[in-house]
């Protein structure tokens, strides 16, 4: 199991589980709905501070998208080391 | 009816093909043998534009296959070669008889009963009118691999190409597939076969080419080539092949 | 415990099941439910195009639709609908009511997503089928219509099902822009009674669960139908699949 099993399983799973790791991080914004003061909610204090609605929602989608996209790159990086690794 | 004129086609740096000029005459039958890496895939999936080529000239009945063209002249070129791969390449969504008449129906606009005639008949011919209804799932590779030269002939192509469409097959199969070929050949279709079975070149071919490393090296008839071949790799090819 | 459950059903199935309707616009379950089944059906057309857009060759097809992509997997779909509901009214000018906002951000957001499956599908077929069908004379339209997507879906039907699914629960979004749907309703019925809050969020969720179960396992009956029909076999299970092959040996 340790040494033939799980390595190729892992290595199968790296997609999916890179991807769940992404929905998690963006599942995160949902806090807000039980008055954790996360990403979405802060942004939208400061919208209602300043009422500078545009600039305020496209930085925050700025910073979601930063912090995924950094996440699948990762992602992408260690799909290849497995890949090469697993020599397939 | 096929021409290569100066055909040359690299993949980045290396050369797959190199300063081809041959002819298939109409009605010929034309084997390509060689080593693998030879280039005779890429030489016959260039008839229909399946690889692109660097330099040169491609004729098919007169027109350079190609040349700049519009996709729907391209489209209706293809339509009128037949290609058989190595592979099969069934579509499994679709019964057998389906897999026939798909094309004449969509692309000729043959009406459904009409289309199902003919592929019957195509069926038929090739022994297996009693599988009309199945899958490719359901079907032998040999099966399989019959049914795919009835739908590239429900076209009614002038010629026909085939890319090694034994080599996947078990041997105990090989025999169903060629009988079939050998019977196109005595109706006179023309056709070009990327094979290394060389008892079919050796009774229907009309001429053998040997190629490697992207060049054909010799043209003969068959009896000259495997009794006397000229070219020094030709010689060690079919040394090789007899052990 | 359950005799509560039972009260708080009989007593306000009505407001669970279509909202303030005729006091106010149609809510409850059937508002998710439309809301659900119109997501999916536009979703599906967009995600077919988006897909097709990923793998063309030509430029303005293929970076637009890969930025779509892009944006929908990188930003959460909470953030989505703020955009879309407080944003784009500052750039067209008018409101948007909230369920056509959610609407929209469902169908580009769960599109997306559906895109990628479907692409994915596609991309798993092999060179082999589209060489078949060009050989014979098909344009590429044509090849992906007869040939290419029909397979392509089919054997995505698992995951495509799991995107509708997770469609259904991502409706329940449209609470925080007071889209009047089944989570609102029970919220209702909560702000109502204050004093069984696990009661009644144990309903909103067996709802939930009976409707994206049975969705399930339609899709696993349908598929087990369909493969059975193309291979001949009699209604057997792969032997691959069988958990039993993989637990541990003594």
């Amino acid at each position: 199991m340790r040494y033939v099993m799980m390595p190729q399983a892992v290595r199968n799973a790296l997609p999916a589980l890179i991807n769940h790791t992404v929905s998690l991080f963006k599942n995160s914004s949902l806090a807000m709905a039980i008055g954790v003061s996360e990403l979405t909610h802060a942004v939208r204090e400061v919208e209602n501070l300043s009422f500078r609605v545009f600039e305020a929602y496209t930085i925050a989608t700025a910073i979601y998208l930063a912090c995924s996209l950094v996440l699948m790159a990762i992602g992408a990086a260690l799909q290849a080391r497995a890949a090469q690794v697993g020599g397939r | 009816m096929i021409t290569f004129e100066n055909v040359n086609k690299k993949y980045g740096e290396y050369q797959a093909l190199t300063d081809i000029n041959a002819e298939v005459k109409r009605g010929e039958v034309v084997v390509v043998c060689g080593p693998s890496g030879s280039g005779k895939s890429t030489l016959i999936r260039t008839v229909n534009r399946l690889e692109e080529i660097n330099s040169g000239a491609i004729l098919f009945d007169g027109k350079n296959v190609h040349a700049p063209m519009s996709r729907r002249e391209l489209n209706r070129l293809r339509s009128h070669v037949g290609f058989v791969f190595q592979s099969f390449n069934l579509f499994p969504h679709l019964s057998t008889i389906e897999n026939i008449t798909l094309s004449p129906i969509k692309i000729n606009g043959v009406k459904r009963e009409v289309a199902r005639e003919k592929a019957m008949a195509l069926l038929d011919r090739v022994g297996l009118a009693h599988k009309a209804d199945a899958y490719p799932g359901q079907l032998s590779g040999g099966q399989q691999q019959r049914v795919a030269i009835a739908r590239a002939l429900a076209m009614e192509p002038p010629a026909m190409l085939f890319d090694e469409p034994t080599s996947a097959l078990d041997p105990e199969m090989v025999g169903e597939v060629l009988a079939v070929m050998k019977s196109l050949a005595a109706e006179g279709m023309t056709m070009m076969c990327v094979t290394h079975e060389m008892g079919f070149a050796r009774d229907v071919a009309d001429r053998v080419w040997f190629m490697d490393t992207g060049s054909i090296l010799e043209m003969a008839d068959p009896e000259t080539f495997f009794s006397a071949p000229e070219h020094p790799r030709a010689k060690r090819f079919l040394s090789d092949l007899r052990h | 415990m359950i005799g509560d459950i039972v009260i708080i059903i009989r007593d306000n199935w009505l407001l669970l099941l279509i909202g303030q309707y005729p006091n106010g616009p149609l809510g409850g379950l059937a508002a998710t439910l439309i809301l659900s089944v119109l997501s999916i059906a536009l979703a599906f057309p967009v995600a077919m195009l988006i897909a097709l857009a990923r793998l063309s060759k030509s430029p303005f097809l293929l970076w637009p639709s890969t930025v779509l992509v892009y944006v929908a997997r990188g930003v959460p779909l909470l953030m989505l609908i703020f955009w879309v509901y407080f944003v784009v009214p500052l750039i067209i000018g008018t409101r948007i009511p909230g369920f056509v906002t959610m609407l929209v951000t469902l169908v580009l957001y769960e599109g997306a997503f559906l895109s990628e499956i479907i692409r994915a599908g596609i991309v798993a077929l092999g060179r082999g089928q589209m060489e078949a069908a060009r050989s014979l004379g098909h344009s590429y339209m044509g090849a992906m219509a007869w040939v290419i997507l029909p397979q392509a879906l089919y054997n995505m039907i698992p995951s495509i099902l799991s995107q509708f699914v997770s469609t259904i629960k991502d409706t329940t979004l449209g609470y925080v822009i007071n889209v009047a749907d089944l989570t609102f309703a029970a919220n209702q019925v909560n702000n109502q009674l204050l004093t069984q809050p696990f009661q009644v969020f144990f309903i909103l969720a067996l709802i939930y669960f009976v409707i994206c179960w049975s969705l399930t396992r339609a899709a696993i009956y349908l598929e087990r139908r369909i493969s059975n029909k193309r291979s001949g076999r009699g209604g057997q299970v792969p032997p691959a699949m069988s958990a039993r092959a993989l637990t541990a040996e003594p």
